[in-house]
């Protein structure tokens, strides 16, 4: 790694400090200790919830998590939501049309916005959105004079979330689309799918209430997956529009090699992961009945 | 078939075009890297996509990025075949703690959040393109693992691999003499889908300022373009085109690979990614 840590973060060099102050400084950040010890109180500080502090922002890391993460995930799980859902629809309906032009149109569409930079992406959406058509702000969470009233500040936050939330959603849908449209079109010649043709039942009803259970434990696994890496993944689209999230968070902490933040940024994500995980194989037994009765090998 | 072989012929007729352009760029770019016009010239006959903020014609800049982009695509994806394909073998074939190992080692990648650790590795291993290389394909093959892992699983329940067992040949030969052979398929597929994932990776690392700043790739066009107002000036050439590359790159490697899926499972009876 580069540069000396203590003397980064007293702002000398090896020219200006002296024995003594480099001492002083090494004894106080506690630099000067073997690393295992270091990490041994780190690993005890994380269990009382203390992730360290960062020189940088001169703030207690926890603390600038707990304020940066509500903003993320008021980015990420409506995105996540929308993008989902929008995936589920189109790829059930599109599924049982494999091979008709529509079918084509749209898959072709998704691999375009696939194809595309989502960085790039985002930058269009504001320049048509917010330079040119000037409906909405191009950046931020709140106008700088947040407008009185609980009612019009939801409103005005709301505006603000539109563009960032949009280029996430159609950053995201394609690889849910084309996995939730290549399995139902695969399972759509199965034969309970046949019986239920034979019943009458519509395509549409077949594909939700009769496919989609079947299938939705990959979709319900990437899903996850997804909510995981978007809490430190939005880190382009905070970028871009601005936004005091983790994903700023990290970003700054690089520039300013501010280490214990993206310790603690990594190590929040990584929880954040975890966790969904864990959450998503639960509910992938609750939903699936094969995987609770272990009839299905999963491989 | 007649479609699949129109998909095909539009994505290679796309890489051909970007291959010339990455071998002989001289010849297709109209002016030198560094020649220098006036700022910001619109498009016109001289300058078809119009000149930068450093008078750069910015045609010019797509076609000498194209050989970095897709050299660093290339390369890196190349890499993390290796590793995966490897790592996978191994994990399919070998029974026991080892395959445990390899297999925890393979979900433990898996759930690294890629962008985030490979900035944080980008900042601190230092900027160029050997390291930008190196990080792509470290944190991009645990899926080509997971994928080879499963089908290396499958060929070794087959009667000819039971048969290779009883004939007394070594695991070593049975895995990459006869078992290797036959990942082909899975492993060129793997391949062509992760060249475009690692340009993609790398023109994001790229934007955000990670990438190597004495090279000219299309992340870091959009990276400066953005940085220096190619926005508000409107120099919107600048800022788009080397995207629309990009996605014309990762469209022609979709395209290929959906032809060679397609011509698989005609044959294997198995269902292909697109269609």
């Amino acid at each position: 790694m580069p540069g000396d840590t203590v003397l980064m973060l007293v702002g000398m060099d090896e020219e200006t400090v002296t024995e003594e102050q480099y001492a002083y400084y090494q004894e106080k950040t506690g630099a000067n200790r073997p690393v295992m010890e270091q990490f041994w109180d780190y690993l005890k500080g994380i269990c009382t919830g203390d992730l360290g502090y960062s020189y940088h922002h001169n703030a207690d890391i926890s603390s600038l998590i707990a304020a940066r993460l509500p903003n993320t995930l008021q980015i990420a799980l409506p995105a996540i939501l929308i993008s989902s859902l929008t995936a589920m629809v189109l790829g059930c309906i599109m599924g049982m049309k494999k091979g008709s032009p529509a079918e084509h149109a749209v898959t072709s569409m998704q691999i375009i916005f696939d194809a595309f930079p989502s960085f790039l992406l985002g930058l269009l959406l504001i320049a048509l959105f917010a330079f040119k058509l000037g409906w909405l702000p191009s950046g931020a969470l709140n106008s700088i004079r947040v407008p009185n009233g609980p009612a019009a500040a939801f409103c005005d936050r709301l505006k603000h979330l539109v563009l960032p939330v949009l280029t996430l959603v159609l950053g995201t849908i394609p690889s849910k689309y084309l996995m939730i449209c290549n399995t139902v079109a695969l399972q759509r010649k199965e034969k309970y799918v046949l019986y239920a043709r034979s019943r009458g039942l519509s395509d549409t009803y077949i594909a939700f209430r009769h496919i989609f259970p079947n299938i939705c434990q990959p979709f319900l696994t990437m899903v996850g997956m997804n909510v995981g890496f978007v809490v430190s993944g939005s880190l382009i689209i905070e970028n871009i529009f601005s936004i005091k999230g983790m994903g700023s968070l990290i970003s700054q902490g690089i520039t300013a090699r501010d280490y214990p933040v993206l310790q603690g940024c990594l190590f929040v994500s990584a929880v954040v992961i975890v966790i969904t995980t864990l959450a998503t194989d639960f509910l992938c037994i609750l939903v699936d009945p094969k995987v609770r009765y272990k009839v299905h090998e999963a491989q | 078939m007649k479609r699949n072989k129109a998909v095909l012929i539009f994505g290679a007729g796309i890489l051909l075009v970007f291959g010339l352009f990455t071998l002989f760029p001289d010849i297709f770019a109209p002016y030198a890297l560094k020649e220098m016009d006036r700022a910001w010239l619109p498009c016109s006959s001289a300058h078809l996509l119009g000149t930068n903020d450093m008078g750069y014609d910015i045609l010019t800049e797509l076609i000498f990025a194209s050989r970095t982009t897709l050299l660093i695509g290339l390369a890196a994806a190349l890499i993390s075949l290796a590793v995966g394909s490897a790592l996978g073998l191994l994990a399919g074939y070998l029974a026991g703690w080892k395959s445990g190992l390899m297999d925890a080692v393979i979900q433990i990648f898996l759930m690294i959040p890629m962008l985030p650790m490979a900035i944080v590795i980008a900042a601190f291993c230092g900027k160029n393109m050997f390291n930008i290389i190196l990080i792509i394909s470290l944190l991009g093959w645990c899926g080509t693992a997971r994928t080879v892992r499963t089908r290396t699983m499958q060929l070794k329940q087959t009667p000819f691999v039971e048969m290779l067992v009883i004939l007394g040949i070594s695991k070593r030969q049975i895995m990459f003499r006869h078992i290797l052979p036959n990942l082909r398929e899975v492993v060129l597929s793997r391949y062509i889908m992760s060249v475009a994932r690692c340009m993609m990776l790398e023109a994001t690392l790229s934007f955000l300022g990670m990438g190597d700043p004495t090279e000219v790739t299309w992340g870091r066009m959009i990276n400066l373009a953005y940085k220096r107002g190619g926005f508000t000036k409107g120099a919107y050439n600048w800022l788009v085109m080397p995207g629309v590359c990009i996605a014309l790159i990762i469209i022609a490697f979709y395209c290929i690979n959906h032809y060679l899926e397609a011509k698989t499972s005609e044959v294997s009876g198995a269902q292909s990614y697109l269609e």
